[in-house]
């Protein structure tokens, strides 16, 4: 039993087998958890490219949410204001990290009040091929 | 040692016997003078510096608190919230909306770190979240969302103009983006801290990024501030 359980957690974030985004490697993947209620939640992740072209993943989707969009926070004048950006890029040998603060995956609607513990699926679509992600909810600070 | 003092008072004539006690009497009432003196100008000297002192680690103090006038929201009660509610208690205003989900609730979670050192004196720090997003914050939906980070933690909304004359008070600005986001709208906001004083008085800003440590640190010395009427 005990054994089944840590294999679990470690497959967690492990790709799904037969889809390909070829040369991505994603770490620190986790959703924070929100107050009960919140429409929209943030997923953060390091990608991690080991090929030698840049890696585009062109968007994302989830079963667990109503759409998911790449949101950067950018700063100007005193203001703090959230942008879409249309995909993302991983340079070649490179990384990208989606930390708070700069950029989140903006998880929209979600289907239920997720908690710590909780597993959400985002799949994120590169080209070619897609990557399927399990990622834990954790609370914040 | 107080048995050999008590036996050698007995035992010793009486011309030695008064010594002690003049000395003793002339310590106490010379400690005493010092205290009556030092005490007080060094307690004078020290508020003096906290009152000059206009830099917080993650701020700054206005010079010269600015008053706050009327005003007409909605608290995360239904009921309406007005100047009266900044009143008694220092008051760290936070501008944004729960549509926001990445510094929204990340300053909340340092707000309440750092509301969670001050120990006791944190009854004496109100933290006030402020929505600029009337149309899909309402007030119970707002109450939830700030008490999941502390119970304490109050929410506060209101008609835009009414938020945005405020906000030319508390030198807040929120602009509607509807490019933001694929799905509505997002709200680009100020991210400073805004504190008001328990005199209802803008007494400066704090500015990110926020560290909850520093955060508790400027919450301690705005607490031992003297707030002059
Ligand atoms: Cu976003």
């Amino acid at each position: 039993m005990k054994c089944i359980r840590i294999l679990g957690g470690a497959l967690a974030l492990a790709s799904m087998p037969g889809h390909a985004c070829e040369g991505l490697e994603v770490s620190d993947a986790r959703v924070m958890e929100s107050p009960p209620g919140a429409s929209v939640l943030a997923g953060f992740a390091t990608l991690h490219n080991s090929g030698n072209v840049p890696l585009i993943i062109r968007r994302a989707d989830s079963p667990d949410f109503s759409a998911v969009e790449f949101h950067s926070l950018v700063r100007r004048d005193g203001l703090i204001r959230m942008t879409v950006d249309s995909s993302l890029t991983v340079p070649p040998h490179g990384t990208l990290a989606i930390k708070s603060g700069e950029r989140h995956l903006m998880l929209f609607k979600p289907a239920k009040d997720f908690r710590e513990g909780d597993r959400v699926r985002i799949r994120l679509f590169c080209s070619p091929g897609t990557l399927e992600l399990t990622m834990p909810v954790e609370k914040s600070g | 040692m107080e048995e050999t003092g008590r036996e050698a008072g007995r035992s010793r004539p009486t011309r030695s016997k008064g010594i002690p006690i003049r000395n003793g009497v002339i310590r106490i009432a010379a400690i005493a003078m010092i205290a009556a003196v030092a005490l007080p100008l060094g307690i004078l000297a020290w508020r003096e510096q906290a009152e000059r002192s206009r830099t917080l680690v993650s701020g700054t103090l206005l010079p010269q608190p600015r008053p706050v006038a009327e005003f007409a929201l909605t608290g995360d009660d239904g009921k309406p919230f007005t100047r009266a509610g900044l009143l008694g208690r220092w008051t760290v205003v936070f501008v944004g909306y729960t549509h926001c989900p990445d510094v929204c609730p990340t300053t909340l979670s340092q707000l309440k770190a750092a509301k969670a050192g001050l120990g006791p004196d944190a009854a004496r720090l109100a933290v006030l979240f402020m929505s600029v997003d009337p149309e899909r914050d309402a007030p119970d939906h707002l109450g939830r969302y700030v008490r999941y980070f502390d119970k304490d933690f109050r929410a506060v909304t209101g008609p835009a103009d009414a938020l945005t004359a405020l906000g030319r008070q508390l030198g807040f600005v929120f602009v509607k983006n509807p490019a933001a986001e694929g799905e509505g709208y997002g709200i680009d906001h100020s991210a400073e801290l805004i504190l008001v004083d328990p005199k209802a008085r803008l007494a400066g800003y704090l500015t990110p990024p926020f560290r909850a440590e520093a955060l508790a640190a400027d919450f301690e010395t705005i607490l031992r501030k003297q707030v002059a009427p």
